[in-house]
């Protein structure tokens, strides 16, 4: 816990300055943790507001502090489910929708020099996206808690209340899914690099 | 093949732990906390004005059908006479022994005006 029982008590009952330190302790964790389930980071502070709106009208909803913390998960995991349902429908001609690379192409247009460490760093960000976009969102969520977050199943029956067969075997399948998608992008590259040195190859021999 | 599989998922598990260096925690802006409680304000609003249009569509509801109830409950006066007694009570009441005998004095007091009635029977 980053905040003791007794702020999260007097939040309960509307207490604003304890509020304040709950969301002043939880912030940077929630940013995080929305950063890297949804992917965009432009959007990260206000789904990451979002949750606190939340947390804030269902405060007097917690049985007992000692479930906050899987409970702010719970709307942690409900808010950027919500985001992501939304962006699906929205329109994907948007600049804010563009790909990292296309954005990368454009900021490097725009004549900012992109250091070869971010360079590497918004590849695999493009690649991880494009993976976790091959299942469902929930899937995407599930997925982005138990690999990238690091959370334990136990955590995770916390949060989904489900029971741990029920959990692996939906894990084992979104897993799946990735690996599939993720072997068609490597067959997909092989195959693109091969063309390459083919044409600079019969290129080079004239 | 049960090896390239194998392999396949070691690549996957490395980049899914790349992505949470690629995706750090981005910084707060300096308008977080007062933008959060702006729209804390702003939603609180909206649910206090919803409230209330409820709170009111549910009174005028109420209302509605206590009148309603009343209306059905409370006789009305005006019209008790016709409805208390059903046709056939009235019409027995009209030619019962009573009114016989009273007709019948009537017709010798009055011949002019209850002689066709006399007659009728």
């Amino acid at each position: 816990m980053l905040v003791d029982f007794e702020v999260v008590r007097k939040a309960q009952v509307g207490d604003a300055g304890a509020f304040n330190l709950v969301v002043t302790a939880y912030r940077r964790r929630i940013m995080g943790t929305v950063a890297r389930m949804i992917g965009r980071p432009e959007d990260v502070e206000d789904v990451a507001q979002e949750v606190f709106i939340r947390l804030y009208y269902s405060m007097d909803q917690l049985r007992s502090p000692e479930v906050f913390e899987p409970w702010l998960y719970r709307l942690t995991v409900n808010a950027s489910l919500d985001y992501l349902r939304k962006r699906r429908r929205r329109s994907e001609s948007r600049m804010a929708d563009l790909s990292e690379q296309q954005v990368m192409m454009a900021d490097a247009a725009a004549g900012t020099r992109w250091s070869e460490e971010e360079a590497q760093r918004a590849k695999t960000r493009e690649m991880v996206d494009a993976l976790l976009s091959e299942v469902s969102e929930n899937d995407r969520v599930l997925l982005t808690l138990k690999e990238v977050e690091g959370l334990s199943l136990k955590e995770l029956q916390s949060i989904y209340d489900v029971n741990e067969s029920a959990l692996k075997v939906r894990l084992f399948r979104a897993r799946q899914r990735v690996l599939k998608a993720f072997a068609r992008s490597k067959d997909e590259k092989a195959a693109a690099n091969a063309k390459v040195r083919t044409a600079n190859s019969s290129s080079g021999g004239k | 093949m049960a090896r390239d599989h194998s392999e396949l998922e070691r690549e996957l598990d490395s980049l899914l732990a790349s992505y949470r260096e690629a995706c750090p925690a981005p910084e707060a802006s300096v308008g977080f906390m007062p933008r959060l409680w702006e729209r804390i304000e702003a939603r609180q609003n909206t649910s206090w004005l919803l409230k209330r249009w409820t709170e009111g569509f549910v009174a005028a509801a109420a209302a509605a059908c206590l009148m309603a109830f009343l209306l059905q409950v409370v006789p009305d006066d005006a019209h008790a006479a016709v409805y208390n007694a059903t046709y056939l009570e009235v019409l027995a009441q009209e030619r019962s022994p009573e009114n016989s005998v009273l007709l019948d004095v009537a017709a010798v007091a009055y011949p002019d005006q209850y002689s066709a009635d006399i007659g009728s029977k």
